[in-house]
Order: C-alpha cells, then structure tokens, then sequence
C-alpha cells in the first residue's frame, strides 16, 4: 500500500478539517474526480519523469487508499504527496496530490495503466497515462517540487559543469567547475556517488567543501554551491560528458493556492517538510579532446601540459670532486597536470653518472592544478675535466598557445677536483635514462638458428608435483643414512642393546631349525636347537655366553626374571627331554616332537616379548 | 659417504657455474611456462598457408623480415609460438614488433626471450631500445635484480634445493659419521651460502613472474572490470605491471608507480602464462 506512506499529508490534511469545520462550511454533493499524467511526458533513458495522481472530493474526504500498478521498466525512485482544502462560496472540496518520480534505463513507450482508488467507500478509476523514454537526453533537467517557480532553464535544481574551454588536449588536467543550484525553499544534500558517464575522461571528483552562495535568477535569489575540481581526458576526439549527482532534496511541499494550509505550514514548515530522491543529471558538457601535436615534440618531452616555469638548477656547492655524488634540484612551477610531468632529462654526455630522480610535488589547491614540483638528481662527476653543470632539458606544451615551449637552463661553471689516487671510479659508456645520439644502440639483427623448440611449454619448477615428488629420494637417502649410522653406534656403544638383537635373531634362527628338525623326526637335534633357543630368548639381557648355562642358572634366572611356574615348567620338560633322549635312552615319536615343536615356539615367543 | 658429499657439493658448485647457465639456458626445463600463444597484437594472418612445422614458420618469418614485410613475419611468428617457443623465435618476434612501432610489443617478446636464455646480450639490448623508443624512464635495475637475471627461475630453483639438501646432509652427516676436521664444517658453510644466495636468487626472480606488459600507448587503467569503469590514469605501451588477476577480459594489474585497476587484455599481456 503505497498511500500508507503519507502521515504528513494527513496531518495537513486533519489540520485544513479543524479549520474548515471553524470555518463553519458546508459540503456539497458533488462527485469526485481523479486524474493522472507524466511530468514531461518525454525524457531521456535515466532521466526522472513525475507522475502525478490527483484526486479530488467534494467535501469532507479521507485519504484515497490505493496500489500503484508496476510498469516493468520503470522504477519509482522518490515519492511525494499532499492535500488542499478549498472552500469556494461555502462549498467546500479536498484535492489529495501524489507524486512519484519515476526512470526508466530503456528507451521505449511505458504506459501506466488505469487503475482504482478508494475514496470515502466510493471506488474512482484513475486514467492511464504514457511516458515517452528516448535514447538520448532531453536535457539536464530534473524537476524537484514540480509545483511553483523555475529557473531561467526551467528547473527548480540544476547542475552545471564548466570548464575554462571546451577545447582540451590529451592528458591535459583542466579545471571544471561543478555548480549546484537550487531554489530558496529546497533543501539539497547529497546522497550518493557522483559519476560520470564518460570513461575517457579521468574519473573527476568532487573534492572539499563546496563554496556556497546565492545567485539571482528571474529576480529570485537562488542558492548555489560550486565544486572546485579538475577534468583530464584521456582519448581523442569529440566527446560529451554528463554527470549525475544522487541528492535528497527537502521541500516544503507548500500548497500555495490554499491559504489555511499556507497559514499552517508558515507557522511550522520544517514538520511538513518533504524529502525526495533524485538523480540530477548535468548539462551536456561538449568538449573537443585535442592529441598533442606531433609536430615540433622534443624527443625527450616531459608529458607536462600547462603553463610551467623552472627555476635554475641548484647545487649544494659548485665545487665537486670526481667520484662524489651530489644533488642537482630543480623546481618547477605553474599550473597543468603536474600529476604526468616528468622529471626533464639531463643531458649528461658520458662525463657524469646519474640515477633514478626523486620527485616531491606540492599543491597550491585542492586539485593539484597549481603547485611546485621538485625533481632531485644524484650526480657524480666522472671527470675533472667538467666545467659546466649539465643542461636540464625542460619543456612542455602550452595549450594556449598550442605549441611546445623549451626551456632549457643555463650551464653554470663548476670546478671539478679530480679524486684521490686510488679511488678513481671508472666511467659508464653510456646512462640508462638519457638518451645521446651518440651512443644510441642500433637494434641487433635476428638470430638465425631457432634455437631448441619447447613444446608444450615447461612449468615453473615449483608448480610441478614431479619436482615436489623427486625431493623424496634425497629426504629417503637422508633419513636411512642417519638410522642406519644411529643403528650402526648404538651397536658399538650398547652391548645389551648389542645383545638383545643378537639373542633375538639366534633364537628365531634356532626356533626355525628346531622346527625343521622335528618335522624331519630328528629328536636329537630337535632337542638340542630346543635348548639353545630357549637359551637364547631367556637370557637375552644378559652378557655371558648363552650355551655355557647350566639348567640351574637358567631356571633361576627365569625365576629372576619374573617367569610364571608354567613357563619355568615347560623349558624344564625340553630341557629333562633332551637330557633323558641323550642319557636315558627316551624315543619320542613323531606326535611328541610335533606337540614340543609348537610349545617351543609359544615359549621363545613369550620370553622373547618379557624381555 | 665422503665421496657422496663431496659429489654433492661439486655438482651444485657447477650448477652455479655461469659457463653452465649460458650453455644450457635455452634447454628443456630451464623455465616457467610462458603464455602459450601470445595474443600477438596486431598480428595479421600469414598471406599463404601456415606451415605447420614451427622450425618452419620460423624460416618463413625470418625471409619475410629480410624482405621488409614485417607484418607477414609477425603474423609467422606469432603462428610458429602458437606451436611451439625458443629463446631466438621470441627474439625475432620482438625484433620483428620493433621494426613495425610496435614497443609494447617488442618490449614483450624480449622480455620472453630473456626468460627462456636470461644472459642473452642481443635480447638485454633490444629491449633497452624498446624501451627507450617508448619515451618511458626506466630505473637502473638494482644489483639484485642484476643478480637474480643472471639465471631462469628454474635454474635458482634447482639450484637452490640442490645446495638446501647438500647443506643439511653436510650439517647432520659429519657428525654421525665422525668426519674430523674444517674441511666438512667448510663445505657445510660453503653449502648454507649457496643455498641462501640461490633462494635470493629465486625469490628476486620470482617477484617477476606475474609482470605484463602494456602492448598500446595511452591504455586505461580502470576502476573496474566492465567497459563503463571510469579510468583512474594511463598506463602507455611498453609499460611493466604485475598482473594480479584476470576477469571477463581485463586483467587486474599493479602500475610500477603503484596504481591498482583493470586494464583490457587486448592492451595488455603477461609475460608468464
């Protein structure tokens, strides 16, 4: 429900019903009416059109309630509205006024269509209306207010853009005024991007507070702000440039004709305030973008455009030293684009060295339009055979005058004392930055072999996972030569460590040749690698020698080492059973060396995990 | 293991040999990628058919140069790169863009040219001319970027690993292997340099691995990606800048004075793809 929107217009609209019902009037029974238009009716593709809805009633009326149908391709970017009370020879009638500003980003023919309002129960149709939308701009013209005076152009706002000349060079900065103004009674502030509708051109700022005053237009007093600020194109050829500046303009919204209501908003305006958006679209600003001549442009031109002076070079003292650097300043003032002047070329022949200047640049305003530039050479005589500083080979082009204008400084004698023996720097054929025709290398000839063909082309290196991949063989290499080595001095330096490794492997050794000797029915030598496995796993934590153990000292050292009694019990039973096969005359069958084959195997396991 | 070591750090002095450098800078691998097929600005189509060979259109390119027709030898050129690359056909190329006002362009192809053989003389020259053609300052290079153009980037970094592993290998293996004496505290040092140096060199190598190219003069740089962007200043042909990003046919680049904006691919070329 748009309508809803409107609180204000209903508290003018219930202070014109308190003096209205003073006044005593009477309603009359006529019918209400209701009409609808676009205000112009042709605008350019983003200009702001004003669709206004008036609805009137004869007597006492309420707000009409009512939807604005969407038309695709247009959009509603401010609203507005308001109410009057007439009383005309005691009849008395109520006109309710709604404004919306509407653009289109097409060009083409919107219609809005008819569409119904509620006015005191009674339904009014409100008649269709079409707005023509064009390509190109009517003119920079935005209606703010729409009711009352205009300006001499016909607006109550307008912006304005003028520059100095409208004829412009390439890379040239000219000032441009951006002027604002406005009726008495709006109140414009900014609400948005200032933008520009022309990409070459330099995007152009509004920088600072504007100066604001008034100026006089039809005998009205109209308030005014202007932006100093600075235009610089960047392509050739006629060109026109808009700006668009978004505001929020506070109008009083005064209903003039009706005097209750003007009583009423003079007591109190700024309640009744009305506040619209707009999209203020400049006057078109055709301007003819010049390139720079061709004609007489020195071949070491600085880029500068404007009106520039320098100074004569300065040096801290005129008298040097071979080998000894020092700074050779200039400055440069006037007006023009100081942002694309370059520091002058020196023309240094093979006798100086010199480096990269530095450049320092002050502003006179806040535009950068006026200013002082500073160029700093380090120099250093490779000769005492100077006399004269090196020429600074300035220029510019002046645009007034629409030629390029050398200054060259004058050569001023310097005294150059040759270097202490010893220290003598040898001179450069030839400075990177200063051309000399002399020394001006030819282009060398082509190259006749095509060299090896690349295809497809390589990868950096580090991209590659084949690079990333091949760092494991070194990584590989690095970590077993460092186990192997650390393996290797433990083995020296840790006999038990040393011990227990050899204990182990003899053990598994021996568990797999009893195995072996089972399985083939050789009791003996089943028995007797029997021996020397357990042998072997049990006293792995100890330096002696294994073998020489009598079963004795072996079943006190498992008993030693915490071995349950079953343990104990088992390597006692393969113990007694080698002794009693090789004394006692004890023929185990194939079932019997099976079966101690596997408890061998359990209990080596289990000694060898104790340990 | 000493002879392992001492292998190590022989083969890594070598590398770093600038005798070896300049034998092999044109050889398989020496180098990054560089843009496949270069947008070759203003490149017309070759009058005749294509040969398909690139050692051929190299031939052809370099005859249509002899004969002045520098527009027939660019657009051969260009055919041959869209093939196949090699240090002397992006040379010809730049000098071909050179003898036709096209700096930006020749300032582009040298810069390839130096990429795949860095030391190359004719190519350090010609760019110098290039460049001094466009009637842009250029600083001095500093001794390090001096330092890092002495060899490609996959040179400092095989390089640079090499001599990384042999100064770790020299820092841990002596001591576990009970190598007495200065001689391996030496060549551990003597690694450590090496490693150190070559990763300057690379890193000072790499700062130029996104730079591209201005190829026309008085090309915008703008505020963003799409036609209507306001442009923020000029950037002119022949003009380094470091590419950033690339969206919808503009590259996003940083200016050598700092600016930041989109400049349009057709104006601009980076030097590495």
């Amino acid at each position: 429900m748009i309508f809803r929107h409107f609180q204000l217009s209903f508290l003018r609209f219930a202070a014109g019903l308190a003096l209205c019902v003073l006044a005593g009037a009477t309603a009359s029974a006529q019918d209400a009416t209701a009409t609808s238009g676009f205000n112009p009716t042709e605008v350019g593709v983003e200009e702001v059109s004003q669709y206004d809805v008036t609805v009137s009633e004869s007597g006492f009326s309420a707000t009409p309630k009512g939807d604005l149908p969407k038309v695709d391709g247009l959009d509603v970017v401010g609203t507005s509205s308001g109410n009057s009370i007439k009383i005309v020879n005691g009849a008395m009638s109520t006109d309710f006024s709604f404004k919306f500003s509407v653009r289109a980003l097409k060009p083409g023919q919107y219609t809005m269509p008819a569409f119904t309002v509620t006015v005191n129960g009674k339904t009014l149709t409100v008649p269709a209306a079409t707005l023509k939308v064009t390509d190109q701009p009517t003119q920079a013209k935005v209606s703010a207010g729409g009711r009352g005076s205009t300006t001499a152009s016909g607006n109550s706002i307008s912006l304005t853009a003028k520059p100095p000349r409208t004829d412009i060079y390439v890379g040239e900065k000219l000032p441009l005024d951006l002027t604002l103004t406005w009726k008495p009674e709006l109140q414009p502030q900014l609400a948005g991007e200032f933008t520009q509708d022309n990409d070459s051109f330099e995007r152009v700022e509004l920088t600072g507070k504007p100066s604001q005053y008034d100026v006089p237009v039809n005998g009205q007093r109209y308030g005014a702000a202007t932006w100093h600020s600075a235009l610089t194109s960047i392509k050739s050829g006629p060109q026109t440039l808009r700006f668009t500046m978004p505001l929020l303009v506070s109008t009083p919204d005064q209903t003039g004709s009706d005097p209750m209501t003007a009583i009423l908003m003079g007591s109190i305006p700024n309640m009744f305030a009305q506040q619209q958006s707009l999209s203020l679209v400049s006057t078109p600003l055709d301007l003819n973008v010049l390139p720079l001549p061709d004609e007489g442009r020195p071949g070491n031109f600085t880029g500068g455009i404007g009106s520039f002076s320098i100074t004569p070079p300065s040096l801290p003292s005129t008298n040097l030293q071979v080998g000894v650097p020092v700074t050779l300043k200039i400055t440069v003032n006037g007006q023009g684009n100081f942002d694309r002047l370059q520091a002058p070329s020196l023309d240094l022949g093979t006798l100086w060295r010199t480096y990269t200047p530095k450049e320092n640049f002050t502003a006179q305003d806040a535009i950068g339009y006026h200013g002082q530039k500073t160029f700093e050479y380090v120099i250093m005589p490779m000769s005492d055979s100077i006399t004269t500083l090196p020429v600074v080979q300035f220029n510019y082009f002046d645009p007034d005058k629409k030629t390029y204008v050398e200054q060259p400084t004058q050569p001023i004698p310097i005294t150059v004392k040759p270097a202490p023996p010893g220290q003598a720097p040898v001179p450069l054929p030839a400075i990177a930055n200063t051309p000399s025709e002399s020394a001006k290398p030819e282009l060398v000839g082509l190259h006749l072999d095509p060299g090896t063909w690349q295809t497809p082309p390589p990868r950096l290196w580090l991209a590659s996972p084949y690079f990333w991949g091949a760092q494991a063989v070194p990584a590989v290499l690095f970590a077993t030569l460092v186990i192997t080595r650390r393996r290797q001095l433990r083995l020296e330096n840790d006999p038990l460590y040393a011990r227990r490794l050899r204990a182990r492997s003899q053990a598994q050794s021996a568990l797999a040749r009893a195995r072996s000797a089972a399985a083939q029915g050789h009791a003996a030598e089943f028995y007797s690698v029997a021996q020397r496995a357990l042998q072997e796993a049990a006293t792995q934590d100890r330096l002696d020698a294994p073998e020489a153990l009598t079963w004795q000292e072996f079943d006190a050292h498992l008993a030693k080492s915490g071995a349950s009694s079953d343990v104990r019990q088992q390597a006692r039973e393969i113990f007694e059973a080698g002794d009693a096969l090789r004394f006692g005359g004890f023929t185990p069958d194939q079932a019997d060396l099976n079966a101690a084959a596997t408890r061998l195997a359990t209990l080596v396991k289990e000694l060898l995990d104790r340990a | 293991m000493k002879k392992i070591a001492a292998s190590i750090i022989c083969f890594a002095l070598a590398a770093t040999h600038p005798l070896r450098a300049q034998l092999s800078a044109p050889a398989a691998g020496t180098f990054p990628s560089l843009t496949a097929p270069a947008p070759a600005p203003a490149a017309k189509a070759p009058a005749g058919p294509i040969p398909a060979d690139p050692a051929q259109a190299f031939a052809a390119g370099l005859a249509a140069y002899e004969k002045n027709d520098f527009d027939q030898a660019r657009a051969l050129f260009s055919a041959a790169e869209g093939k196949a690359i090699s240090a002397p056909l992006e040379y010809n190329f730049g000098n071909t863009c050179f003898q036709a006002a096209d700096y930006g362009g020749a300032v582009l192809h040298y810069l390839r040219s130096l990429t795949l053989d860095p030391r190359d003389p004719d190519s350090l020259q010609n760019l110098a001319l290039a460049r001094r053609s466009t009637n842009l300052v250029i600083a001095d290079p500093t001794r390090l970027e001096n330092f890092a153009g002495l060899l490609s980037l996959n040179t400092w970094a095989g390089l640079a690993t090499l001599a990384g592993w042999a100064a770790l290998y020299l820092a841990f293996l002596p001591g576990l292997y009970r190598w007495r004496g200065i001689v391996p505290k030496l060549l551990c040092a003597t690694a450590a340099i090496i490693a150190l140096s070559t990763g300057i060199g690379y890193w000072a190598a790499h700062q130029h691995v996104h730079d591209g190219v201005v190829l026309h003069a008085d090309t915008a740089v703008q505020l963003s990606p799409t036609a209507n962007s306001p442009a923020i200043g000029l950037v002119q042909s022949g003009e380094v800048a470091q590419t950033l990003d690339e969206h919808g046919g503009y590259f996003k680049v940083r200016t050598a004075d700092g600016r930041l904006g989109w400049v349009e691919a057709a104006n601009f070329s980076p030097v590495w793809n």
